[in-house]
Order: structure tokens, then sequence, then C-alpha cells
């Protein structure tokens, strides 16, 4: 697990018994870039551990690895005795990774997490609108792969689609695309890219 | 022998005895008078004579002359002997007055009558005569008798005589009387015949004959009562008192001179008793024997009100020294004066009573501490309200003193003020005539010297002068005389004027009056005059007048007239106003002087008759009787000056004007702008004390006294002044707004906005029940809006316009109430996720607080996808409405409503619902979460399932 991927698990839950009115945590995030050339965070939200509401809109990003039209994240959670909830979701448009090697006209990560008696969470709601891999489109109109599905990207590395990482009882942190960048000759991570990131977490 | 003189001769030794008199001490023959009763009962205690006068030469319809100067005592008997050209009694009444023409009404009785060779003579007798002046005030107040007369008479007097100490009641009074008659060419003794007269009655006889120069003497042991003739009539009245009883038969020496046309003569002689002895008599009750009178407010009551002490049979009781009070019942007024008086010889007089309120039915109330004497309660009477005073009464013109002296010869025409001097400041007319060829004014100067011959020095000015057939006549004035005893009665410093002739003359004389009230300059009191002369060589009565002048209102017009021969004179119906000053006569000219006093400018003209149709006037184209006219006007001394009002003022800001009023608060208040610096003058103020008041503008301020009292000088300009500073009023002012506010859920603060909606328009934030201040407006009219929460209302007008005065403070207020608002729903509704309705792919999140607010906190993203466009983004801004309802599926829906940022540049207004279901997939039955928003006219997702994420709704 790459360091960046263990940052956000960090905001997941491990497993364990759950109360309402306990903790809740959200994250998003509209893209990541960690490579020798670049280090950027987009559209990061954190939603604090009371609860509330946060999001962050970029209206553009441009970066050697990846270009976004606009992008939209939010975090939102609320604690009670009868229940707790933390959602996120990330929103963007026009994404080009890599020159191209993954595009996609709509991005969204949605993941939701909730404490109710029994806790639950999901990443229902997310999804790719028209997403190409290596010039090859995935599917047609909206497409959702299934969970943690790897795509090789010759010469670069590999894609995870919508990468789905659970923790504790209702932790959940899904990025929909994860690229890991690897030297062609060592096989060495050189760096990662993760677009449309969304993670939430009652308890913990 | 008593001397022996002819009236003739009388005439002229009394002009010689009064020029004698002039240049001595001046003094004139003293009022006649007893010189003492001759007769041996002379000194008998009980009858006094008191008062006399006499005339002749009178004509017309009515006979009478006043007592003069000193009118008879009240309680006095009166006895009046009329004489006049004529066989039969046409007296119809004999009544008297007051010289100022006010009724007395006592009651006289005809005594005796007789008649023969034309001419008659009848005696009446008044007794205990009343309701006069005692003493009087002045001339105006003398008593007069008069008898009327059914028919004119050519020639007729009267020779009055009154008497203390004769029985009141007339009946008992009267004694025996009897009359006779006569003729004689030559000296004869006349006689009415002797008559039984008691011991201490008044024996009173009187001669009359148709012998005007005819020399006489009285009976021996008799007082001359006073003497009087003309040229056709001569008369004398003289008594005695005899102290025993016993006959008495006054008897006069005629000195008839006419052989061939005998001489008639009359005589009547009557008896008056004294008053009863009271030895005997007991006081039982009180009794007002003069009736107080009406008058007015604060004027002594005159009268003098008389209570007597008397018997029951009703005589005053001599002997009574008690003392008398009187007091007022009913009335509300309060008497005033001398209210207790020891009676004298029974009788208390009240001289000095009066009270203090208008009221009617007065009556006085008598009482005494004499034991066993009854109160009495006078008849009613009335006290009015004074009078207005005018001009006249106030500062009018009145007649003084006045003198007259004829048969004057040589070189000086003298004769002085007798017995009282003038006033000091009177103006004196001295109309000097003579006889004499010279047509022109023989006079070189006049002068006034005292009668101990020291020199006066004031000037006389010529003011006529006439000439005509021999005999001249000219008016000097003098204004304001001073330099000698004011009202001085001393012999030796009496007041003498004198005119020095450049010519000597064989005869002359001069009328001198004093007037109290003329105007003390000369230039200014000189008026219009004229004269004119005029004759007739017929024996017919003519008229004399010096033609019109104009006279102003409240003016003396002074007349005199002069004549050869002398004659009677009377004054013509047009001249009704005139006032008698004196009037004197020797045997070649007669003088008669009088005023007017016009109340109104008029023109005035006096006219005398002079009766040249007297058989002995001797008119004839040879011989014309001419007379001579002269009228003067002399203006009253001002009774008002003129007020000049100035004032100083500094400063800025000046008004055009200030006001100053005179008297203010009074009905005579007048009022005059006056310019700032300027001056204004009220002319005519009455003289007298005046407040002074000055008005100015709100700026300015009077500095000194205001208002002040100043005192305008009659015939003069006083003057005052006035500080005055202003300032530039201000132009801006304050306005001071508050509420009243009721009900509850007060607001902490409502907003007051001046002159909202424009450049100027400023606002201040006011708590309920209080008040704020804006400083510093500028004046005039300025909106006030109150602005409050929505929760509050204003139920007075708003917004309202107040108009702020400079330099002021206006204020406003309004009244508000507020309730306390509907509960807002208090839930709490948190969620994030994605719906994917018909126009696009939606992603949101929020985080909404309902439980305080609006506004409430909270906040919503949302993004969503129309077809192929590019992403909108909605974000909240505020959020200023939420309510709570059921879903149909039986979660909670939360709608909330605010403004919100679209793509970062629209502001636009959004409603949102959430509705929570349940926890995603953990609510079997109930369904998903939903959500939708819309914005207003354009986009709304509707309010749709949830494909992602959850919703926590906590109502």
């Amino acid at each position: 697990m790459t360091r960046l991927t263990k940052t956000l698990l960090a905001l997941g839950l491990i497993n364990g018994a759950l109360h309402a009115q306990t903790a809740v945590s959200g994250q998003a995030l509209g893209a990541a870039v960690r490579t020798l050339a670049t280090n950027l965070q987009s559209g990061h939200v954190t939603l604090p551990s009371g609860g509330g509401f946060v999001s962050a809109d970029v209206d553009a990003l441009a970066a050697p690895e990846i270009t976004v039209d606009a992008l939209t994240t939010m975090t939102s959670g609320a604690t009670d005795v009868q229940a707790s909830t933390a959602q996120s979701t990330a929103h963007l448009e026009n994404v080009n990774v890599l020159n191209g090697l993954i595009t996609a006209e709509t991005v969204i990560a949605a993941t939701s997490s909730w404490v109710s008696g029994p806790a639950g969470r999901n990443a229902l709601g997310s999804s790719f609108t028209n997403l190409t891999v290596n010039g090859v489109p995935l599917g047609s109109g909206d497409y959702l792969p299934a969970p943690n599905t790897r795509v090789d990207l010759p010469g670069v590395g590999y894609a995870v689609l919508n990468e789905q990482v659970a923790s504790g009882a209702s932790g959940i942190t899904v990025n929909m695309i994860h690229v890991v960048l690897r030297d062609a000759l060592t096989g060495l991570t050189t760096g990662e890219i993760i677009v449309a990131s969304a993670s939430s977490s009652v308890g913990n | 022998m008593p001397k022996q003189t002819t009236f003739a001769n009388r005439t002229r030794v009394l002009a010689a005895v009064l020029l004698a008199a002039a240049c001595t001490d001046s003094v004139s023959p003293a009022r006649r008078g007893p010189g003492g009763p001759q007769f041996d009962a002379a000194a008998a205690p009980g009858i006094a004579f008191d008062q006399a006068n006499g005339s002749l030469a009178e004509s017309g319809t009515a006979l009478g002359q006043w007592f003069s100067p000193i009118n008879p005592h009240n309680g006095d008997a009166i006895v009046a002997t009329f004489f006049w050209r004529g066989s039969n009694n046409v007296i119809t009444s004999v009544t008297d007055r007051l010289a100022n023409g006010t009724p007395v009404g006592n009651t006289y009785t005809l005594v005796e009558y007789v008649q023969a060779g034309g001419i008659s003579m009848a005696t009446y007798v008044a007794t205990n005569v009343q309701n006069f002046p005692d003493p009087n005030a002045d001339w105006s107040d003398l008593l007069e008798v008069q008898a009327r007369l059914s028919a004119p008479v050519t020639d007729g007097g009267v020779v009055l005589s009154a008497y203390t100490g004769v029985n009141a009641v007339s009946a008992a009074a009267l004694g025996a009387h009897r009359s006779a008659i006569g003729s004689s060419g030559s000296q004869t003794t006349a006689g009415s015949g002797a008559i039984s007269v008691n011991a201490g009655a008044l024996m009173y006889g009187v001669t009359l004959s148709n012998d005007g120069v005819a020399g006489l003497i009285r009976p021996p042991g008799f007082a001359t009562i006073t003497t009087v003739s003309d040229a056709a009539m001569g008369a004398e009245g003289a008594y005695a008192v005899p102290i025993s009883a016993g006959s008495v038969d006054p008897q006069w020496t005629w000195f008839f001179d006419s052989p061939s046309a005998p001489r008639t003569w009359l005589a009547t002689a009557l008896a008056l008793n004294p008053a009863a002895e009271p030895q005997t008599a007991v006081a039982t009750r009180l009794a007002f024997t003069v009736q107080p009178s009406s008058t007015t407010v604060g004027a002594t009551i005159s009268p003098p009100v008389q209570v007597a002490a008397q018997d029951d049979a009703g005589n005053t009781v001599a002997t009574f020294r008690g003392s008398i009070t009187v007091r007022t019942n009913p009335g509300p007024g309060t008497l005033s004066g001398t209210t207790t008086v020891a009676a004298v010889n029974g009788v208390a007089s009240f001289s000095d009573l009066s009270i203090d309120q208008a009221g009617t039915a007065y009556t006085l109330v008598a009482t005494t501490t004499a034991t066993g004497v009854r109160g009495a309660t006078s008849s009613a009477f009335n006290i009015t309200a004074p009078p207005p005073v005018t001009a006249a009464a106030a500062g009018g013109i009145t007649l003084d003193q006045k003198n007259s002296a004829l048969f004057e010869s040589g070189t000086v025409l003298t004769k002085g003020f007798n017995p009282t001097n003038p006033h000091v400041g009177d103006a004196i007319i001295a109309t000097f005539l003579w006889r004499s060829s010279t047509t022109t004014n023989i006079i070189d100067s006049v002068v006034d010297r005292l009668s101990n011959m020291t020199r006066v020095g004031n000037t006389y000015t010529r003011v006529e002068f006439f000439h005509a057939d021999g005999i001249s006549m000219a008016t000097y004035v003098a204004t304001n005389v001073q330099n000698f005893p004011d009202a001085g009665t001393d012999p030796n410093t009496l007041l003498v004027v004198q005119a020095f002739l450049s010519t000597s003359v064989t005869d002359g004389g001069l009328v001198i009056s004093a007037f109290t009230g003329v105007h003390t300059d000369f230039l200014q009191a000189r008026g219009a005059s004229r004269s004119d002369a005029g004759s007739s060589t017929t024996q017919t009565q003519t008229i004399a007048h010096p033609g019109p002048i104009t006279v102003n209102g409240g003016a003396l017009a002074y007349g005199v007239t002069m004549s050869r021969p002398p004659t009677t004179v009377g004054l013509s119906p047009q001249a009704e106003t005139f006032q008698h000053i004196e009037g004197t006569s020797d045997t070649a000219v007669a003088v008669q002087a009088d005023f007017a006093l016009p109340d109104a400018t008029r023109q005035v003209d006096p006219m005398w008759t002079w009766f040249y149709d007297s058989q002995n006037s001797g008119c004839a184209p040879s011989t014309p009787c001419t007379w001579l006219a002269t009228v003067l006007a002399l203006n009253p001394a001002p009774t008002t000056g003129n007020l000049t009002v100035s004032n100083t003022t500094t400063g800025s800001s000046f008004p055009s004007t200030f006001t100053v009023t005179v008297d203010a608060g009074t009905p005579s208040a007048t009022s005059q702008p006056m310019v700032p610096n300027g001056s204004v003058t009220f002319n005519g103020l009455p003289a007298g004390s005046h407040s002074v008041t000055l008005t100015v503008a709100s700026n300015c301020t009077v500095t000194s006294t205001n208002p002040v009292n100043v005192n305008v000088p009659a015939g003069g300009t006083a003057s005052t002044s006035f500080t005055v500073n202003c300032t530039t009023p201000p132009t801006t002012g304050n306005l001071t707004v508050s509420n009243t506010t009721t009900g509850s859920s007060f607001p902490s603060t409502f907003t007051v906005t001046v002159d909202a909606g424009t450049p100027s328009a400023t606002s201040q934030p006011m708590v309920p029940n209080g008040s704020v201040t804006f400083n510093g407006l500028p004046a005039g009219s300025h909106s006030v809006t109150l602005t409050v929460a929505s929760n509050c209302t204003v139920t007075s007008t708003n917004p309202v316009n107040v108009n702020v005065p400079a330099g002021g403070t206006a204020s406003t207020s309004f009244t508000v109430s507020c309730t306390t608002p509907p509960q807002q729903a208090r839930a709490q509704v948190t969620g994030g996720g994605r719906i994917d309705p018909a126009i696009g792919k939606t992603t949101f999140g929020f985080n909404v607080d309902g439980r305080s607010g609006p506004p409430f906190q909270g906040e919503m993203q949302v993004v969503y996808h129309g077809g192929t466009s590019r992403m909108t983004r909605i974000h909240s801004l505020s959020i200023d409405g939420l309510t709570t309802s059921s879903d149909s599926r039986g979660g909670v829906c939360v709608t909330w409503t605010g403004s919100a940022r679209v793509n970062n540049t629209d502001q636009r207004r959004f409603t949102a619902t959430a509705c929570d279901n349940g926890q995603p997939g953990s609510s079997p039955g109930k369904g998903p979460d939903r959500f939708g928003i819309s914005l207003d006219g354009s986009i709304s997702t509707g309010v749709t399932d949830l494909t992602g994420g959850n919703i926590q709704a906590r109502p």
C-alpha cells in the first residue's frame, strides 16, 4: 500500500463495535499527484470530527500529469444519539490523466458511512462518464467498474479504477482512479496519481 | 345824620375809593355787608346777617343774582326783593339754583308785592335753605336766586340777603309785614309803616324809587344790605335785629330833585322770627335733614349730609352734643370720609363722605351712642361710575379771579384782584376802555405790580384795540403770570394790573380776569381775535358783536363789549353758552366781559344786546349810541405730550422691524413698528406715566429694561431708548424620535431612518421604548421611517413627516406592537450524496442547523450536469427559512430556503428539501432518502431519490 493510500486509509475505521453519536470523519479529494516532478493535492476537504459540512470548488486543474476542467469536493457528517453519518463526494469534469491515457467526462466518487444501531458504508453514486483507458472506452455513458478494477498502463504502470478500501465498521474510501507509476526498467514505483477520492467513517 | 349821597355821586365816590385803593392797597370796597347794626338791638345773638348781593339793569323774562363770592349757610333764611319797571306782578316763580345751572329746590314764598309809578317790588322769603355747597368751592357753586317772569321787562334787579338764626319753619318765621308807596319831587321820607317785631327777630326793610340818581339815607339803626341803581331806578335793602319786642318803622330819606316830575318810592318791611329756644327739648331720634345725594364713585357727597337729633315732634334739639355715626346699608362700596361727627347745635354735618364703588339704592344709616336716641336711615341714592375724563375736565380752562373798574381818570388805568389773587401760571386778560377822541391806542404800557407797589414784571401783549366815535377799547393778555402770592389774600400783596397812557383821559377803566388752564406760552395760547364797532342813532335795541372767529375745542373764547352811553346789556341767544365775567358802568360808559369754553372747534361770535331803547339812552343822529366789541381765543394748556422711542441694536441678522407698544395691556395700548437703530414717536399721549414695551424677534434680546415707564410731559416730548442684541438664527435643528412598544419578543433595536431614499438619509438604532436624537438636521421637513423586525408592526403613521425648527428640537414618536414569532423548525439536517434527476446527475452535500435563526447556520453545495453542458455549482450563501414536514415514506423532510451563488456569479434564491427515510438499506419499507433543489424560475431537480450518499435529519 502506498503512503498516499495509507494516508487516505488512515481516515478509515478499524473494525469493532460502534455507537451512535460517535465521532465522524470524512475527506474528499479532487486529485492528488506525487511524482518526482509534481506533488499536489486539489480540492482536498476534511470533515471536522463533530460533523458539519466542508466543500471545495476548483475551477481548473492543470498539471503535467493531469488536467481537470472543474471539480467540487464535499464532505458532511453529523453525530446524534439516534444515528451518526458521514458522506463525501468528489465530482470532477473532463478529466485527462497522463495526456489522455485515461479520460472521462465526469468522475464522481461518493462514500457514505453511518451508525444507527448497526454500522454501514457504501460507495453508491460513484461513477464515470465516458471513461477511456489507453484510448479504449470502458463502458458507455455512466459506468462504474467493479471495485478495485486494475488496468495496466503499459510503460507507465497501472491504474486501479473504483478502488475501494474499507476500514472499521463503517469506514470506506473510494478512489475512482488510482494510477501507480512504475519505472519500466526497475519496476519500482515512481509516483501516484489519485483522481476523485471520497472517504467517510463514523467512529474511530 | 348819615351822609347823603346821590347814586351818581355815590358812583363817583366809589370810583374814587377804588382808585385810591388801587393806588394804596388795591382793594376794592369789601363785599357789602353789615357794618354792624346801628339799631339798639343790633347785638342780638340769635339772628345774624350772613351774605348779600344785588343787581339792577337786568332785562328779559328773568331777574336773578347769585351770592358772591361766598354762599350763605345751609339753614339760613333768604330774603329776595325783586324790582322791575312795570305795574303788574309778572313773577311766575322764584327758584334757586347753582351758578352752574344745578337746581337747588328751596321754596320762596311771596310776602309782599307793591307797585306804583310804573315800578314794582316783590319780596320773597325762603327759610331753612338747603342743598347747596356750604362753603362753595368756586364760583360755579354759588347760589343764585332767580325770578321767572310772565312777560319781559326792560329793567329790573334784585336785592338778596341771607340770615342765620331765623326760625326754620316758614310759618313760624314770618312775622308782620307791610308795604307803602309815595311820591315827591324833592326830599322825602319813605317807609312802609310800623310793624311789630319780636325780640331777636329780623327786621328787614327795602325801598325802591324810579329815580336812579336820587340820594338816599338808610333808616336810623339799620344796617345797609346793599344798594343798587341804574339810570331808571334805585333801591336799597337794610336790616336790624332788635333785642326786644316792639314796633319798628324803618324810614329812608329819598333826595328827589325833580319838582316838575315827582318821583315814586316804594317801601316794604317784614319781620322774621328767630329759631325757637330748645331749652326743654330732649332728643329721641335722629333724622337726615340733608339727604345724601347721588354722585360718582369716589366723589364727595354734596351737599354735605346732615343728621339732626330731634325730639318727638321733629324739632332739632340744639343742645344735643353727642357724636353721630353714619354707615352704608346696603351696597358694595366702602364709605370713606369722616363718618363720626359731633353734633353742633344738634346737627352733625358730614362734609367729606364718599363711596368707592358704583351701586344703586345705597342708604346711609345714622346712629348715636347717646342713650334713648333712635337711629335713622336715609333715602336711597346712587353711586355711579365716574364719567370718562375729558381734556376739559382733566385740564380745562376755568375762570379764576376777576374784577373791574370804571370812572378812572388821568394817565393810569388800574385795578387789582380782590380779595383773592389769581393762581400763578394763570393767563390774565385785561381789557382797558376809555373815552377819548384819539383814534389810536394811547396805552404806552401795561404792567402788573403788587398792592404794596412791588413790581411783578409779567408781560402783557396787546391783542385787540378798537376805537369808534370817542370810545376806545384795548385788550391785553399775559400768560403764565408769575411772581406774586398764589391765591394770596393779603391786602398788601394783591396783584394789580395797570395801563400807562400817553394822554390823560377823563373817564376810563378796565376789566381784568384770570383764567387757569391757558397755555403758558403766549404764542401758543393766542388764537384768533377780532373787534368791531357799531352805533345806533335811534333808541332801539342794538346787537353788538365783533364778528365770528374760530375757537379750538377746549379753548377760551373771551368776549367784551363796551358802550356809550351805559345801558343794560344782555347776551343774545346765539351766545347762550357764554358765561358772565364782569360788568360795570359809570355815567358815560358801560362794559361787560363774558367767556365761553366750546368743547369742540367752532365759530364763536358773541352777541350782546345793548338796550338803547331805554328812555335814558339819548341815542339820536346827533348823539349816536356807540358800541365796541372784541372777541379773542386763548388755547388751553396741552394735556398731551409726545414720546420718542429709539433703539441701539448690535449683532447680526437684524429683523426688519421691532414693535414698540405704549401702555400694553390697557385699552389705550398703541403700537408702532421701529426699525433697528431707528426711532419712532408717539404723538398726543396723555401727559403722565406710560409703560413702553419693545417686542423683538426671537433671535434678538432686549438687553435694557423692558418694559420701561416713561413720564410724558404735557406739551413736551419724553424719550427713551432700548438696547437690543441680535444673533444669526440657527439653520439646523434636532429631531428626537421615540417609540412606545407593546407586546412581546421585542427585538434588540429598531432602525430609525431620516430622509430614507435620499442622498442625505441617515439612520440610528433605537431600542424598544427608547429614543434617539438626530442632531444638526437642516431646518425644515424631514421624513422619518421606523424599520422594525418582522414580528413587530408600526401602528402609527410610518413614515411620518416632521418639521425640524431652526435652533430647536422637534420630536416624533412611533407606536410599535410586537408579537412572539411563530416557532421556527428546530431541525438539523446533514447529508451528501448523489441523485440523478432528469436534468442530470447531481451531487450534493449540506449541513443545516435550524436550532437558531433565522438566519440559520449551515451550508449547502450542489453540483449537477445539465446534459452535455458543464457542471453547475450551487453554493448557499445564507439560509433564512427552514421548515420540516413528514415524508410520505415515513421519514422527515426538511426544507430550507436561502440565497446561493451559482457558478460563482449569480445570486439566486433556492429552495432545497432533504428527506431522511433512514440509513441506506437499513430501513426497509421507507425507501431511500430524497433530495431536491430548485432555483427561482430556472432549475429544479425535484425531490429525487438518492443514488448515493445519505441524509440524516434531526427534527
